[in-house]
C-alpha cells in the first residue's frame, strides 16, 4: 500500500455535482476523521469487558433459537415456554439462591448462524449452559460450541440420534427419530396401508433420518410395506407441482404419502396435494407440529403425525402447563415445542440443583443422572450413559385443521440409532 | 506476478512520495500487529472470531477491487470462488473419522482418508488454503476465459449465473459437500496471525500488481477500451489475470473463514453475502484497496452494532421490541444513497488512508498509471449516458 | 412417460411460462429504456401477495382483491422510479443493477419488519382450486387454466398497447434511440413511467397468479421469479418485449421437461443447467434470440 492519489475520479463516475472542488479539503478533512474515528470506536468497542454487574449474580442460560426463517413457527412457542418455566423456577426462589436468567439469540434458521451466535453466548455472555434448538442441522453446528467449552447443552427438539455423537456435554430432551418414525410404521401397518410414496426434505438432518429410520422399518420384514416412489425437495422451496404431479401419476396409487418435512414448508406441500387431487392419507413426524400447518394447509383432514406428549390430551402434566401457559401469553400451546422449551429450563435447574453447582462437568454428571424426572413432555431417565431418554410417542390425526391425539405408544421394534 | 504487457507504459522511477509511502505502509502494518497482538492477548472468542471475520472480508474485498475495480468488469459471483476455497479445504482437513461412508458416501478414497490431523495447524492451514485457492483459482481460469468476453452487467448476469450454479451444485451434490445443512466439524485452525498474514500478502500482491504494468493495463482497459488495445494491451488477458488473482485470494479467505467457525453452510456463500461484499467495496470506492480494507471493516463492525436493533434492546426506560430486518433496511438505504450521492464511494480508485499516516498531501498526482486519454474523447463501453447506442 | 402424463406437464410448462412472462415483461420494457435490470421487480410481486393476503384475510371478494393488488403494485413501481431510479437515471450499468440490487434487500427487509418473516396463506378463490378431469385421462387444474388464459389475454393487450397507442409507439421509439427520440419532442419521463406502470401492473397479476399456484406468500417470495424473469430476458433478448415472453415460455418448457427426461440424480441440478444454458446464449448470442442491440463484448 502506498500513498498513490489519482487526482481523476473514475469515468464512470456521473459527472460530479457542482460541489467537487472547492469543499474537496473539508471533506477529506471530516473523512480522515471519520476514519480515525471509526478505528477508535471499534477498538474500544472490542475491550470493553461485557455486561455489567446485577445486585444478584444471575445464573444465566443461553438460549439459541431459530426466532426467524424456517424454524420460528416452533422455535418461538418453544423460547415461551422456557420464559415460563425460568418465571416459575424464580417466582419460587431460584437455582441455588440465584434468579435464571434466560439469554436468547437469533440465529435465523441459519446454519453458520447459529454457530456464531452460539459463539457469541457461550463467550460475549458468558452463560453457564445451554437450552435451545429444535432441529439435528443446527445442533450440529451449536452443540460443538458447547462441548469444546465445556457446557452443557440441552437440546430441546431436535430428533435425529446422531446429535449426541457431538460430545459428552450434549443431551437430548426429545425421544430419537428412529423411534417416531418406527411408531409412525407400525401406525401405518395398523392402519393397513401397504404402500406409499415418500417426498423428502434432502437438505435437512431431520427429514433424512426421518425418512431413512421410516423406511427401515416400514419396509422390514413383519410390516412388509412398500415404498414406490421416493422424490426429493429443499427446505425452503415453495412449488412442488413437478413432484406431486409424479405422484399423481402413479399407477397404482399407494396407500398413503410420507412426506418428511421441516415446519416451514408441510403446510404448503399438503395444501398442494390436496388442490392437485392427491387425497391419501399424508403422514409425517413432528416437523408437523406447528401452526403453519393450517394455517397455510387450510382446514385439512386424513393428515397423521408423530410427536412428543406435552398439549395433547388430557393428562394433568399438560393441561397445568397449558393453564400455565395461557394465563402467561394468552393463548393455548401453539405447538408441543412450547413444552419441551419448558422442560429443557426445568431439567436444566433441576440437574444444577442436584449438582450443587453451575460447573460445567458437574452439571454434565448431574444431567447425566437424570432419573424419573417429571416432565410435561413425560417422565425423563437418560439409562446406560445415553444422552437420550426413552419416551413415548404421540400419535395425532388433523382433522379439519384440528391436532386431535390418536394414541400414545411405545413402538414394538426400534431401528438402530 | 505480473503478466508483463509489453506495451503498457513503463514504471516510473521510485518517486520521492512512494518512499514516504513504504514508511507509512510499514507503519499501518505495525499497528495492525499491534492491534491483533492485543486481541490475541485481551480478546474473548468471539471476539477474536470477529476480528478474522473483518480479516477474511477485507481479503475478499481487496481480491474484488482487483477483479473488478481495476478492470471495470464487474463480477457478482466472488462469493463462488470463496465457496470454492471453502469447501475445497474443509473437504481436506476434516477429521476422516467424520468423512465416513453415511456422512459424505461421495468423496473419493484418498480424500476420504486424508488426515492432515498430524499437522501444527498453521501448516495445515496454510496448505489447505492454497490448494483451496489454488482450486478457485483453476476454476477462474475455465470460467473467466469465456465469460471476459463479456462486459457491462452482461458480465454481472453471467458471474451472478456463475455463482447460482456453484451455489446449487454445493446444495445438491451432498455425498461430498453434505448439502444444505452444512459441513462440520471443521478443525479450528484459524487464528488471528495467520488471518493477518494472509491480509498482508493479499493487500501487498494488490499493490505490487497495480504498480505493475499488467494493473496498468488493467486500469487502462478500464478507463478506455479502445485506447487500451490501440496501444496493445491484450484486453481479455489483462481481464482474466485480474478474474484468476481475485479467485485466487477469495478462495484463500474461504478457507481462512471455514477453518474458523468450524462449521460452513451454502447460505453463507449466496446472495446475502455478494451484496455485503459489493457494498463494502463500492463505499470504500471502487478500484481503491484501502478503500476496501476500509469498506471491509466497517462494514463487518456496523451490523454488529446494529443487531441490537433485530433483536430488541433496552436503553435506560425504554424497551424496544425485536425489528427483525431493520438492520438490512439501513444499510441497504445507505447503500442506495451511496450510488445517489457519491457513487465512486469514499474513495474513489485514490488510496487514502496511508496518507493520512504519512501526513502527505493528498492531491498529488499520480503519475506513471495515467493513460493521457481522457473519457471525453472516447467514450468506452460502460459509460454510456442514457442510450449506449446513441 | 404417458401421453396423460405429458400432456400435464405440457400444460404445467406454458403456464409456469406465462408466470415467468408477466414478469419478465417489465423486466425488458424497463430495460429497454433504462438499461437498468431492476432486480426490485421481484419485490413488487410480493407486495402484490401481500395485499392479497390482507384483503383476503379482511373477507374480500377475489375480483376486488385482484383490483386492489394491481393497483398497488403499480403505486409501488411507479415510487421506485421516482426515489431510487431517477436521481440515478444515465449512471453506469452497473451502479444501475446494484442499486436495484439495494432497493430490492431494503423492499424485501421492509416486508419482513411489516409483515413477518412467516409464510402467508394465499387466498386462493375455490373456484380456482379444481381439477378438471378431461377425456384420456389428462387432467388439469382451474388454476394453471386461468394462469395460461390471462396471460393471453394480457399479452394481446400489451401488444396493441405496444403497437396501437402513442405511448407504446414512444416507449419503442425511446427504447431504440433515446436521444432521437427526446429530440422528437418525446417526453421521455412519461415513457419511463408508462413503463413502470404497465410493468408494474403485469407483475401484480402475476402475483395473484403465482400465490394462487403455491398457496402462499412470504416477504422473500419475489426472489424465484425474479430470477427467472431475469432468465427469459436473457433468453429472448435484453430490451425485447417479444423475446422476453417467448424466453419465458422456452424457460418454463425447459424446466419442467427437464424435470421430466433428466435422470433422477440429475433433476436436482435443474437451475445449474438453467444458469448454465444462460451463459452460454449470453456468449453465443449476448442480443438474445429477439434483441436487437449489438452484442457486447471484447
Amino acid at each position: 500500500m502506498t500513498e498513490n492519489d489519482t487526482a481523476r475520479q473514475r469515468p464512470e463516475a456521473p459527472p460530479a455535482p457542482s460541489l467537487s472542488n472547492d469543499r474537496l479539503t473539508r471533506r477529506e478533512t471530516m473523512r480522515r476523521a471519520a476514519v480515525l474515528g471509526l478505528g477508535a470506536a471499534a477498538a474500544a468497542a472490542m475491550l470493553r469487558p461485557a455486561g455489567g454487574v446485577a445486585a444478584q449474580e444471575p445464573i444465566k442460560i443461553g438460549q439459541p433459537y431459530n426466532l426467524t426463517g424456517d424454524y420460528a413457527s416452533i422455535d418461538n412457542p418453544a423460547r415461551d415456554g422456557s420464559a415460563l418455566a425460568a418465571a416459575e423456577v424464580n417466582a419460587a426462589g431460584g437455582v441455588l439462591g440465584k434468579p435464571l436468567e434466560l439469554i436468547v439469540a437469533d440465529g435465523k434458521s441459519d446454519v453458520p448462524t447459529i454457530a456464531s451466535v452460539t459463539k457469541k453466548l457461550v463467550d460475549e455472555d458468558k452463560v453457564v449452559a445451554l437450552v435451545g434448538l429444535t432441529d439435528t442441522s443446527y445442533m450440529r453446528a451449536a452443540g460443538p460450541v458447547a462441548q469444546e467449552a465445556h457446557l452443557p447443552f440441552l437440546d430441546v427438539g431436535g430428533t435425529a440420534p446422531v446429535i449426541t455423537t457431538i460430545g459428552d456435554y450434549i443431551f437430548m430432551l426429545p425421544f430419537g427419530d428412529n423411534v417416531q418414525a418406527a411408531a409412525g410404521a407400525e401406525f401405518a401397518q395398523s392402519k393397513g396401508w401397504k404402500t406409499t410414496a415418500m417426498l423428502v426434505d434432502e437438505a435437512m438432518d431431520y427429514t433424512k433420518y426421518l425418512a431413512k429410520y421410516f423406511e427401515e422399518r416400514y419396509t422390514a420384514e413383519d410390516i412388509g410395506g412398500k415404498v414406490v416412489s421416493r422424490l426429493a425437495y429443499n427446505i425452503g422451496d415453495t412449488d412442488f407441482s413437478a413432484q406431486l404431479t409424479e405422484f399423481k401419476n402413479l399407477d397404482p396409487q399407494p396407500d398413503f404419502l410420507f412426506v418428511s418435512s421441516n415446519p416451514g414448508e408441510i403446510g404448503t406441500i399438503i395444501k398442494q396435494a390436496r388442490d392437485m387431487g392427491l387425497n391419501q392419507p399424508i403422514l409425517g413426524g413432528d416437523g408437523y407440529d406447528t401452526p403453519l400447518l393450517a394455517q397455510l394447509g387450510g382446514p385439512v383432514s386424513n393428515v397423521f403425525f408423530t410427536t412428543h406428549e406435552g398439549i395433547y390430551g388430557d393428562s394433568p402434566e399438560a393441561k397445568a402447563f397449558a393453564e400455565a401457559y395461557a394465563k402467561q401469553y394468552g393463548k393455548a400451546p401453539e405447538s408441543v415445542f412450547a413444552a419441551l422449551g419448558y422442560d429443557g429450563v426445568k431439567l436444566m435447574a433441576d440437574a444444577m440443583t442436584r449438582a450443587g453447582s453451575t460447573d460445567g462437568a458437574k452439571v454434565r454428571d448431574a444431567l447425566g443422572a437424570t432419573k424419573g424426572f417429571k416432565g410435561v413432555t413425560g417422565t425423563i431417565t437418560y439409562e446406560n450413559g445415553s444422552h437420550i431418554p426413552s419416551k413415548s410417542v404421540a400419535l395425532i390425526e388433523v382433522k379439519d385443521g384440528k391436532n386431535e391425539l390418536l394414541q400414545v405408544v411405545v413402538p414394538k421394534v426400534v431401528p438402530p440409532a | 506476478m505480473a503478466q508483463g504487457v509489453a506495451t503498457a507504459p513503463a514504471p516510473p522511477a521510485v518517486p520521492e512520495r512512494d518512499r514516504r509511502g513504504v514508511w507509512a505502509a510499514l507503519l499501518a502494518v505495525l499497528l495492525g500487529a499491534a492491534f491483533i497482538w492485543l486481541a490475541d492477548a485481551r480478546f474473548n472468542g468471539y471476539r477474536q472470531q470477529l476480528v478474522v471475520l473483518a480479516l477474511s472480508y477485507i481479503i475478499i474485498a481487496v481480491a474484488l477491487t482487483v477483479t473488478s475495480g481495476f478492470t471495470g468488469v464487474f463480477s457478482l459471483g466472488q462469493i463462488g470462488f470463496v465457496a470454492v476455497g471453502a469447501y475445497v479445504s474443509a473437504l481436506m482437513s476434516i477429521p476422516p473419522q467424520w468423512k465416513d461412508d453415511i456422512a459424505l458416501p461421495g468423496l473419493p478414497w484418498w480424500l476420504a482418508t486424508l488426515d492432515l490431523g498430524g499437522l501444527p495447524p498453521w501448516l495445515g492451514l496454510t496448505l489447505v488454503s492454497i490448494v483451496g485457492a489454488l482450486a478457485a483459482a483453476v476454476l477462474a481460469v475455465l470460467v473467466g476465459a469465456p465469460l471476459m468476453r463479456l462486459s457491462g452487467h452482461y458480465v454481472a448476469v453471467a458471474t451472478m449465473g456463475f455463482l447460482i450454479i456453484v451455489y446449487t451444485v454445493i446444495v445438491n451434490l451432498d455425498h461430498v459437500t453434505s448439502g444444505a445443512r452444512g459441513l462440520s466439524p471443521i478443525p479450528t485452525w484459524t487464528t488471528l496471525w495467520s488471518a493477518y498474514v494472509w491480509t498482508l500478502v493479499t493487500i501487498y500482491a494488490s499493490w505490487r500488481i497495480r504498480n505493475s504494468p499488467a494493473g496498468r493495463a488493467m486500469i487502462a482497459s478500464r478507463e478506455n477500451l479502445l485506447a487500451a488495445r490501440g496501444v496493445g494491451v491484450d484486453v481479455l488477458r489483462t481481464r482474466l489475470l485480474a478474474f484468476v488473482f481475485g479467485a485466487f485470494f477469495s478462495g484463500v479467505a474461504g478457507a481462512l473463514l471455514a477453518h474458523q467457525v468450524g462449521t460452513i453452510a451454502p447460505s453463507q456463500f449466496y446472495f446475502k453475502t455478494t451484496f455485503l461484499v459489493v457494498t463494502m467495496v463500492v463505499l470504500g470506492g471502487m478500484g481503491s484497496i484501502s478503500g476496501a480494507v476500509v469498506g471491509a471493516v466497517v462494514m463487518t463492525i456496523l451490523p454488529e452494532y446494529l443487531r441490537p436493533i433485530d433483536e430488541g434492546f433496552t436503553l435506560g426506560g425504554f424497551t424496544s421490541p425485536p425489528l427483525y430486518g431493520l438492520s438490512q433496511i439501513l444499510i441497504a438505504l445507505g447503500f442506495i444513497l451511496v450510488m445517489i450521492f457519491r457513487p465512486q464511494g469514499l474513495f474513489g480508485d485514490r488510496e487514502i488512508g496511508l496518507g493520512l499516516l504519512a501526513r502527505t498531501k493528498p492531491q498529488q498526482e499520480a503519475s506513471g498509471e495515467d493513460i493521457a486519454l481522457t473519457p471525453e474523447l472516447a467514450p468506452g463501453v460502460d459509460e454510456a449516458p442514457l442510450d449506449p447506442r446513441a | 412417460m404417458s401421453f396423460a402424463e405429458l400432456g400435464q406437464q405440457f400444460v404445467n410448462a406454458l403456464s409456469l411460462g406465462s408466470i415467468y412472462a408477466l414478469v419478465a415483461v417489465g423486466l425488458t420494457m424497463v430495460f429497454g429504456i433504462l438499461r437498468l435490470i431492476n432486480f426490485a421487480h421481484g419485490e413488487v410481486v410480493m407486495l402484490g401477495g401481500f395485499t392479497a393476503y390482507f384483503l383476503g384475510k379482511a373477507g374480500m371478494p377475489f375480483w376486488l382483491i385482484a383490483i386492489a393488488a394491481v393497483l398497488v403494485t403499480t403505486v409501488v413501481g411507479v415510487l421506485m422510479e421516482r426515489i431510487a431510479y431517477r436521481p440515478i437515471r444515465g449512471a453506469p450499468d452497473v451502479s444501475l443493477l446494484l442499486t436495484s440490487l439495494g432497493v430490492s434487500i431494503a423492499l424485501q427487509n421492509g416486508a419482513m419488519l411489516a409483515f413477518g418473516n412467516q409464510p402467508k396463506p394465499f387466498p386462493t378463490p375455490a373456484a380456482l382450486a379444481g381439477q378438471n378431469q378431461l377425456p384420456g385421462g389428462l387432467q388439469i387444474s382451474t388454476a394453471n387454466v386461468v394462469t395460461i388464459l390471462t396471460a393471453l389475454v394480457l399479452m394481446v393487450l400489451l401488444t396493441w398497447f405496444v403497437r396501437g397507442t402513442a405511448t407504446g409507439t414512444q416507449m419503442r421509439a425511446t427504447a431504440e434511440n433515446a436521444m432521437a427520440a427526446r429530440l422528437m419532442g418525446i417526453s421521455i419521463n412519461t415513457v419511463i413511467v408508462a413503463a413502470f406502470v404497465v410493468g408494474s401492473a403485469l407483475a401484480g397479476v402475476a402475483a395473484l397468479l403465482y400465490g394462487a399456484r403455491v398457496g402462499r406468500v412470504q416477504y422473500d417470495m419475489g426472489f424465484i421469479p425474479i430470477l427467472k424473469a431475469f432468465v427469459a430476458t436473457v433468453i429472448g433478448g435484453f430490451g425485447s418485449i417479444p423475446g422476453a415472453v417467448l424466453g419465458a415460455y422456452i424457460l418454463g418448457f425447459g424446466e419442467i421437461f427437464l424435470i421430466s427426461f433428466l435422470p433422477d440424480a440429475l433433476t436436482k441440478y435443474r437451475d445449474a443447467f438453467v444458469f448454465i444454458g444462460l451463459i452460454v446464449i449470453l456468449l453465443l448470442r449476448p442480443q438474445g434470440i429477439l434483441g436487437s442491440t449489438e452484442p457486447e463484448k471484447i
